[in-house]
């Protein structure tokens, strides 16, 4: 039976049926979804703008600007290059391209193309979650193009800081390009991600590096199971849960001995109190570093059931998963000069910011704040309103030089037009095109009458 | 409320009533229920070509099958929000010399809501992992012909397009040159095996041109023919003085109207095109009211009248395209498989070209050469 035919009786002319609204962007099926090799956010996004055959940095700037007024004011270089990245974290540009993307394209539930299903757990900054820069398996790059897939994909475990090689082809993980050298942006002008953004040419297939240790090999597949785990409907890590499994280990396996429990792990011995006593929430390299020791898959914690523990003993990780090194905390001793010199800075004429006073006396300016938040505050504060009396007084001098300006030009009996004034302000450095400028230019015009 | 702008908003409303009607008449029937089944056929050919002489309502029709895919796919696009079922389009005719596919794709995209129509990339089928083959490096996002031809494709392909309507579709052959002519079928032919769509062309008989030049778009294509009602059929006969009869009964609702007693006028002076004499129908419907007449009748429709030389011209190319849907018969096909075709040989083609009294081109010695 044909099935444009059934219909009963007569055909109906009279019907006017009209499209439904389709949707904006083309709805593309996200790769390897429910599995670790699942693809992340802006991979999607880069196979949509390929798909409509436009760069991804124009799609975002037209379209998704469109539908959210907020992503316009992403809309330059710099977030292109380094920060868009974040879309594939768990922090508000992640919410907001996700939440875009599902209304062009009417596909739901991409948060899972993004870290957005732990937020519960880890820190919103996202401290430590995120690589600085796209990173790509070059054989795997090369494999998608051997089975015909028109466009990179990458997968979400990429973007992460902790995964640093691939768990197929347990080679390295890279991040510049072999041809030529670069870095590439997290939102590329040419549409596909497989392609260097600066020479053109393809990033597969080129000098594989081998070689991982079984942490790192260990931490890859927890991060998988960590992906693979996050897209079930159910899933929902959170930072209370986590306190309440890690008091019972910690009653479990050193009877209750915080300090032994982190000795056994390899951290600071005051590294728990943090998380349990002051309401932070674990990095994902500490939780990962955790999750070793336990010998347990990070997303077992959270999948409902009571995870069961491998071992009856602690695991110590074989290495860091921090790049940086560790900075030494200061002692008593060391507090008390800290503290006299920070004093004696409230009262210097100079009032430089933290960050600087901490590069002099060679500690970090997060150590400084943490052991003496209320003077570095009383810094900052006086930094930032001398920085605001500098900029002030600057603005009045350039102010009185536009008048300056206007009323010698007026005394050689020429008029003072804009174009006039405004010649003789470049080559100062100056410009009536700055508000104040243009403010004190018309100032000086109607008050000597010009 | 101005008393004429009443009358005249009333005449509109009138006017726009008679006008959206679609009447379904015998031959729109049975050409629609034979157009459902090409589109439904579930070994669908890859273009079906819908034609008829002008004015007979194939526009109208193809609406009324447009609205029936719609129907059909309503639930799967309650599903899907990104699947487009039907797209269509004008066929615009050319300013200059040609048909344009890049205004044809153009519209096409931009009826579609196609976002960013004219920052199209020319977009590599592959990529080659040598170094040295990369990416051309300065590809241009200007939506060249060739950007916007493969954009069509992959918004065909990946809205899960079924059916492509091209409406006015006989503009498409507007090409000088034989060779141009062919490059316009395989155009067509190629944006159905990439794209992966039924084509329907809506034009007039012009369109038949296609099946004669290309023996792989015939084979590729169904003809669904609208025609006109023919007197010289006595169920035509029948059934045109039941279109009068209804157009007598919907327009006597605003003026005394009398149609089926000069039957024979209407049908001359519409071609037996209902298209043709509903429009006419139209006019004569706004003048009546917008001037109170008395009736609509014969005399009174002959000042709206298409005039005779136009008519002329529609029934010959009517009568030609009919002429041209006429099949050939068995015995020439079983003669031409039987015997192959008489083919020029190469002696006489040389002999063919040479007029009588006309030289070779050849190049005659000048001068004398010294050693």
């Amino acid at each position: 039976m044909n099935p444009f035919l059934d219909f009963n009786g007569e055909p109906d002319f009279q019907s006017r049926l009209s499209m439904p609204p389709r949707s904006v962007l083309f709805s593309l099926v996200p790769d390897g979804v429910g599995t670790s090799e699942q693809e992340s956010l802006l991979s999607l996004i880069t196979r949509t703008s390929r798909a409509h055959a436009v760069s991804p940095r124009r799609l975002i700037a037209k379209i998704f600007s469109r539908d959210e007024p907020v992503i316009s004011k992403l809309a330059y270089a710099k977030f292109f290059c380094d920060l868009a990245g974040t879309a594939n974290g768990l922090g508000q540009y992640a919410e907001l391209f996700v939440s875009a993307m599902e209304r062009l394209t009417g596909r739901p539930n991409l948060r899972h193309l993004t870290m957005l299903s732990w937020r519960g757990l880890f820190p919103r900054n996202g401290q430590g979650l995120l690589a600085r820069h796209p990173r790509w398996c070059p054989m795997c790059l090369y494999q998608q193009h051997v089975v015909g897939k028109r466009s990179a994909v990458f997968p979400l475990v990429w973007s992460l800081e902790v995964y640093r090689s691939c768990s197929i082809h347990l080679c390295k993980l890279e991040e510049q390009c072999p041809h030529c050298g670069k870095t590439q942006p997290f939102l590329p002008r040419f549409p596909d991600l497989g392609i260097c953004d600066h020479c053109r040419q393809p990033l597969a297939g080129i000098r594989p590096r081998y070689g991982r240790d079984s942490f790192e090999s260990w931490v890859a597949d927890a991060v998988g199971d960590m992906v693979t785990r996050q897209s079930a409907s159910n899933f929902a890590p959170d930072v209370g849960h986590f306190r309440e499994f890690l008091r019972e280990q910690i009653a479990a396996l050193s009877d209750g001995n915080r300090a032994a429990f982190c000795r056994a792990l390899g951290f600071n011995e005051h590294g728990l109190n943090g998380w349990l006593n002051k309401g932070e929430r674990p990095s994902p390299t500490q939780f990962l570093a955790l999750c070793y020791g336990l010998e347990l898959m990070p997303a077992n914690i959270f999948d409902g059931a009571q995870p069961q523990l491998t071992g009856t003993c602690l695991k110590r990780p074989l290495g860091k998963l921090k790049g940086r090194q560790a900075i030494s905390r200061p002692d008593r001793k060391r507090r008390e000069e800290l503290e006299s010199i920070l004093l004696a800075k409230l009262n210097d004429a100079d009032s430089l910011p933290v960050s600087r006073i901490a590069a002099e006396l060679g500690v970090g300016p997060a150590c400084l704040r943490y052991w003496f938040p209320d003077i570095c505050a009383q810094l900052s504060e006086r930094h930032r309103s001398m920085v605001k009396q500098r900029s002030t007084a600057y603005r009045a001098k350039q102010c009185l030089r536009v008048e300056a300006l206007v009323l010698s030009v007026a005394e050689e009996g020429r008029y003072p037009s804009l174009r006039q004034v405004n010649y003789l302000l470049r080559k100062e450095g100056m410009s009536l095109v700055q508000p104040h400028l243009l403010q004190a230019y018309r100032r000086a015009r109607q008050s000597n009458r010009l | 409320m101005n008393t004429s702008l009443i009358q005249q908003t009333k005449i509109t409303q009138a006017l726009a009533d008679f006008r959206e009607y679609v009447f379904s008449h015998p031959i729109a029937k049975d050409t629609f229920r034979y157009l459902c089944t090409s589109l439904g056929a579930s070994s669908s050919p890859q273009m079906i070509i819908f034609t008829g002489p002008t004015g007979v309502g194939k526009s109208t029709l193809a609406k009324a099958a447009c609205n029936r895919l719609l129907q059909y796919y309503k639930d799967r696009m309650e599903v899907e929000p990104d699947f487009v079922p039907v797209v269509t389009v004008n066929a615009v005719p050319p300013n200059g010399t040609g048909f344009s596919w890049k205004d044809f794709h153009i519209r096409l995209l931009s009826g579609q809501s196609e976002p960013l129509v004219d920052r199209k990339f020319l977009m590599p089928h592959q990529i080659s992992l040598f170094s040295g083959y990369g990416v051309e490096t300065r590809a241009l996002d200007q939506s060249t012909s060739d950007a916007l031809r493969r954009s069509t494709e992959e918004y065909l392909r990946q809205r899960k397009t079924k059916f492509l309507i091209i409406d006015e579709a006989q503009h498409l052959l507007l090409m000088g040159g034989k060779q141009r002519l062919e490059c316009q079928f395989e155009c067509l032919k190629s944006l159905t095996i990439e794209a992966g769509v039924t084509i329907v062309l809506i034009g007039t008989y012009r369109l038949l041109d296609i099946l004669d030049q290309s023996g792989q778009l015939a084979r590729r294509s169904q003809v669904v023919n609208f025609p006109r009602y023919d007197m010289r059929w006595k169920d035509d006969r029948e059934n045109f003085r039941k279109v009068l009869k209804f157009f007598e009964e919907w327009l006597s609702n605003y003026v005394p109207t009398r149609l089926d007693e000069q039957a024979d006028y209407f049908y001359k002076k519409s071609a037996g095109c209902v298209g043709i004499l509903k429009d006419w129908l139209v006019r004569c419907l706004e003048y009546a009211l917008q001037e109170n007449a008395p009736a609509i009748d014969s005399v009174f429709a002959e000042q709206f009248a298409h005039k005779n030389r136009g008519l002329v011209t529609i029934i010959e190319e009517a009568c030609v395209g009919e002429a041209k849907l006429a099949d050939v018969d068995d015995a020439r096909l079983t003669d031409l498989l039987a015997n192959g075709i008489l083919l020029a040989s190469a002696d006489n083609s040389v002999l063919q070209n040479q007029r009588p009294g006309k030289r070779n081109p050849k190049r005659d010695p000048v001068g004398e050469v010294r050693i």
